[in-house]
């Protein structure tokens, strides 16, 4: 628990919690404390002498000490002056000694305008340079499609190292030479390995490391209107802010959420957006006649004139297939038109099984579940079965910052603070919070990791299922692997499971949930943490019965098709092999596509309707922990796209919001939390998408019309596509009086700070973000559910039989992320893997093919050998794992002779 | 009494003063080359664009009559893909013109500007670019810049050390 101390700045008292060091304080108290290195997530390091301000013994002390702030801890009664003339003239000195190499580059650099050293040099008054001399220059790297470098710019901070390195754990990153000549680089050119090397961007208070991709399509800030969202390449529901000009999504940025992303976001998710601005979205409605063999485009009314026709069509049977990464809007939409039996969920048989028993647990209230900040909090985690930063990066983010813990707890007795990084890690040393990984091969998390085990599926269940009968019995029978284990888990006051469903394997699942729910039995702190495939896959099995996949479509195409088939955003393709699906694609009479972009699936359609992005339309999404989230339209929907729920508005008679959050709600009690969506549209006040200083506004359409049109108004939420509301970033006043206003927040701004470390200065207790995000497990309501046990014959298969596994990989395994040049760049190649021992066996070759089969499809790719994969395990890439099926199998004339386990 | 006189006296003085007023168009008044009139972009002494596409002038123009978008050549120089100026809202401040880093932007002593159709006030890039350097002659931009470009390394130009050999032990 955090104690308020009350201290005293230039002579006024002030109450602050005293777990902060002072900068922050005075941050905190909207005061304009100049800093470089300190950051929230870091901590402080005192490298950049930049924050000094003078601290006084008592009430007589007239001279005073200048100090640190961001190494100062508060105490209660200390006395410090910020406007001391002392303390401001050493500030001015001190930046303009930074700033003396500082090249003469703000006009040409992408972080000019959102730029922490700019701000603090006109904040600590260094308005001229004074220096004459010659420049220290330094060449620079390569370093991949996501970051340009420019050196000269570097004011030797540490951030970017201590971010990299000590943060993400990334190893290729380093400082190198000394005193003026430091230099943060690679030892030579080449692709930043890490997968959230992107933040960089935004840790780099300069612009030695700035948004490549962004610089393709280059604003500045003050041009970027921006509107709060969620992230849609994985499950987790990052909070973001997406900004637009003239249509074009020029970037992402962190939205601070304190209880899931906090500062940092993945690559994918920083560079995923691309697909809004490809040159594949679909914008018209398209629609094929057969008598003729074309396409051609139709206007709205005759759209939907035939998509009346076909709807009423005489004996039609119409099933739907709702989208994981659409918003619960759309897919109730949908679950309307075609009726809650002919609603099918646009995932495969396994993820469905597996997503039923998740909802179903977590109703139950047996176990916790946990949020990105909580896992973080943790002492113990057990990793089983997904390879999270490849499925959800975050996550590994998070788990890594778990691992210092112990570290954190150890300092704390010798009274450092967790802020105290340095004194930190040098108490710290090696020591590390257990994490125990269960899985096919070794991930990126490995080096923090106590245990490592690799093993094959069937070995992991046995693993778990002893675990889970040390949990309860307390036996001596099992291994002494499991027992270390479970021993570990116990000697925890708060440990977690961490899994997925990227693993597709139930039983490894539920053995996963029953061994949470047996511990928090035992220890109520105890959590779970799930991963599923994409942003609203949880919502969306809300919506459908057991079966109501696409794997069980499929099959029941056959036997009896279907005369309309209405597909929402999902690419059939990728889960079935296309000579499968285009034959079961051709019994169907019409075909109707909603989708973003061209994909194969929208190439069958006999009527293509063009959906919005993410970014043209205000949504709802449940991500992975039942927390439902509000994104907001960034900009007016391009040329005839439309938000599905609005396409399918006249045919399905919800054609007010009203009705829909009704409908909606009538479809699951646990959507019963998402009512306060309906009123979200009356608010006292509107905010300003645009930034206050947004240019251009008589020129941006002037080659088209002289003439200015009013801006385009947003009915569906209380935010404006103009400069019009309430500033965008809001602050506490320093006597705490600030106006609640609910509207949500659109931008990072304060005055005076123009980069995007002015969420520094928002209030330590203030969430304004996170208001509008409800979990709709709640723990009041317990609907009881036993997990099923493990089947017997599963985890008796003999041991010798080989598993083909799903690869992951973060920059392949979103299908609209891939969409993204910059992405698509750093996508591997597909490959099957295996270790030595597997390949002996099989008598292959490492860049030899292999060919895997199942019932309906066959792969066939060169083998890359690693020994860090389990006996027993084939690793085949995920979209091609999708594809195969059930019942794969390595071709027999590899599996003669003997296989010694 | 006096002072009825002496505003004659004056009235009449004036009548054998030279005219301010000219006859405009055959005639053309004298404008100070810093007069405040139609806007350019002008060249390096090199020839190159000046303009690095900043948005500096976007920003200031108080009218927000400017469009920059940034381009990048191959070279790595910044400059501009649209530059586009309203002139049916431009205001002839000059803030634009102080604005500007890198003196691509600049007012000209020319006024005659006047137009039937609106539509016409609207000048894109090729309309505004012109060949000189303009008011300012020397000056060139990506001299004194750190951005490496084409034609220009690291380390070569104004008050620029060379590179550091970071491999070096010294310190």
């Amino acid at each position: 628990m955090t104690n308020k101390v009350t201290l005293y700045i230039d002579n006024l008292s002030y109450q602050v919690p005293d777990n902060i060091n002072l900068l922050q304080a005075c941050l905190s108290l909207n005061m304009d404390v100049p800093y470089f290195c300190w950051h929230p997530a870091l901590g402080s390091v005192g490298a950049c002498r930049q924050c000094a301000v003078m601290q006084y013994q008592n009430e007589e002390d007239t001279r005073g000490r200048l100090v640190m702030s961001c190494m100062t801890p508060v105490t209660e009664g200390m006395r410090i002056s910020f406007n001391n003339e002392k303390a401001h003239t050493f500030r001015a000195t001190n930046i303009e000694a930074i700033m003396t190499n500082h090249p003469h580059d703000c006009p040409v650099c992408e972080e000019g305008g959102d730029c922490h050293l700019q701000d603090m040099t006109l904040l600590s008054g260094h308005i001229k340079r004074r220096y004459p001399g010659i420049k220290r220059t330094h060449n620079n790297q390569y370093l991949g499609p996501f970051l340009n470098h420019e050196m000269n710019r570097c004011i030797g901070c540490y951030r970017c190292v201590r971010f990299y390195r000590d943060y993400c754990g990334g190893k290729d990153l380093n400082v190198f030479s000394s005193k003026n000549n430091i230099y943060f680089g690679r030892t030579e050119s080449g692709n930043l390995e890490n997968e959230f090397s992107g933040n960089l961007a935004e840790v780099c208070p300069t612009g030695v490391f700035t948004d490549k991709p962004f610089s393709k399509h280059y604003i500045r800030k003050w041009d970027l209107q921006s509107s709060p969202s969620i992230c849609t390449h994985c499950s987790i529901g990052c909070n973001i802010y997406a900004t637009e000009r003239g249509g074009i999504i020029r970037k992402i940025n962190n939205r601070l959420n304190q209880d899931i992303n906090g500062h940092f976001l993945c690559n994918r998710g920083r560079f995923g957006y691309q697909h809004v601005n490809h040159e594949n979205k679909i914008s018209q409605v398209w629609s094929r006649d057969h008598q003729s063999n074309k396409t051609h485009a139709l206007d709205n009314i005759h759209a939907h004139i035939k998509l009346k026709k076909w709807l009423n069509e005489s004996n039609a049977r119409i099933i739907g297939i709702g989208s994981p990464r659409s918003s619960i809007e759309n897919n109730a939409a949908l679950h309307k038109l075609v009726g809650a039996h002919n609603f099918y969920a646009g995932i495969a048989k396994n993820e469905l099984t597996q997503l039923n028993l998740l909802t179903k647990t977590y109703e139950s209230n047996q176990i916790n579940l946990l949020s990105l900040k909580e896992i973080e909090q943790t002492d113990t985690v057990l990793l089983v079965g997904e390879d999270v930063t490849q499925t959800a990066p975050r996550i590994a983010l998070s788990i890594r910052q778990m691992t210092k813990n112990r570290g954190i707890n150890k300092a704390e007795k010798f009274g450092i603070k967790p802020w105290q990084d340095e004194a930190l890690r040098n108490i710290t040393q090696d020591t590390k919070s257990p994490l125990i990984i269960i899985n096919t091969h070794e991930s990126k998390l490995s080096d923090v990791a106590k245990q490592n085990l690799n093993l094959s599926p069937n070995k992991q269940l046995i693993l778990l299922l002893e675990i889970e009968t040390y949990l309860v019995n307390n036996t001596s029978h099992c291994s002494e692997l499991a027992i270390s284990i479970a021993s570990d888990l116990l000697n925890a006051n708060n440990p977690a499971i961490i899994t997925g469903t990227h693993s597709f394997n139930i039983e490894l699942l539920s053995a996963c949930l029953r061994i949470s729910a047996i511990l928090k039995k035992q220890k109520n702190n105890s959590g779970f943490y799930c991963a599923t495939s994409a942003v609203n896959t949880l919502g969306l099995s809300l919506l459908c019965e057991p079966e109501q996949d696409i794997t069980h479509l499929i099959e029941s195409i056959e036997s009896e098709p279907p005369t309309l088939l209405v597909i929402m955003e999902t690419d059939l393709f990728r889960y079935f092999s296309d000579k499968k699906l285009t034959t079961y694609l051709d019994k169907i009479k019409h075909i109707i596509v909603i989708d973003q972009l061209i994909t194969d699936t929208v190439k069958m359609a006999d009527l293509v309707l063009p959906a919005t992005s993410f970014s043209e339309q205000n949504a709802t999404l449940i991500n992975n922990e039942g927390r439902s989230q509000r994104a907001y339209a960034v900009m007016p929907a391009n040329d005839m796209r439309q938000t599905p729920y609005k396409w399918l508005a006249q045919h399905n008679s919800l054609d007010d919001d009203h009705k829909l959050y009704q409908y909606i709600q009538s479809i699951d009690s646990l959507l019963q939390p998402l009512s306060q969506f309906k009123s979200i549209n009356k608010g006292d006040f509107t905010s300003a998408r645009q930034p206050l200083r947004s240019s251009a506004r008589t020129a941006f359409f002037a080659n088209v019309d002289v003439k200015e049109y009013a801006p385009i108004c947003d009915d569906k939420s209380n935010l404006t596509y103009s400069m019009e509301g309430v500033s965008a970033f809001r602050q506490k006043t320093l006597d705490n009086t600030q106006y609640k206003i609910t509207t949500p927040v659109t931008g990072v701004w304060s005055p005076k700070w123009n980069s995007s470390q002015a969420i520094n200065k928002t209030s330590l207790e203030d969430k304004n973000e996170s208001d509008l995000a409800v979990k709709i497990f709640n723990t009041a309501s317990a609907v009881p559910f036993e997990i099923p046990t493990a089947q017997q014959k599963t985890y008796n298969q003999p041991l010798n039989t080989i598993s083909v596994c799903p690869h992951h990989h973060i920059y392949t395994n979103d299908d609209l992320a891939t969409f993204s040049s910059s992405i698509g760049e750093l996508a591997p190649k597909p490959l099957i893997h295996m270790n030595q021992k597997q390949a002996n066996y099989l008598s292959i070759k490492s860049g030899e093919k292999l060919t895997i089969t199942s019932n309906e499809y066959q792969i066939s790719l060169p083998c890359e050998i690693h020994n860090t994969i389990a006996d027993g395990v084939i690793l085949v890439p995920f979209i091609e794992y999708i594809r195969l099926g059930t019942n794969i199998q390595v071709p027999s004339n590899y599996t003669d002779g003997e296989y010694d386990d | 009494m006096m002072s009825q006189i002496r505003t004659l006296l004056k009235v009449l003085k004036h009548t054998f003063t030279k005219s301010d007023t000219v006859q405009f168009p055959e005639q053309k008044p004298y404008l100070s080359p810093r007069y405040r009139g139609r806007i350019v972009l002008t060249r390096d002494p090199n020839g190159d664009e000046r303009c690095v596409a900043c948005n500096l002038c976007s920003a200031a123009c108080p009218v927000d009559c400017i469009l920059v978008e940034k381009d990048e050549t191959q070279g790595g120089r910044w400059q501009a893909k649209t530059f586009r100026i309203n002139f049916s809202r431009c205001i002839m401040c000059g803030f634009c013109e102080e604005a500007c880093p890198t003196h691509a932007i600049q007012l000209t002593p020319d006024v005659e500007m006047a137009e039937y159709d609106r539509q016409n006030l609207v000048y894109e890039k090729e309309h505004l670019l012109i060949s000189g350097s303009g008011k300012y002659h020397e000056y060139n931009f990506y001299e004194i810049c750190g951005k490496a470009i084409e034609g220009k390394n690291i380390g070569q130009a104004q008050n620029e050390a060379k590179p550091i050999d970071i491999k070096s032990l010294l310190p």
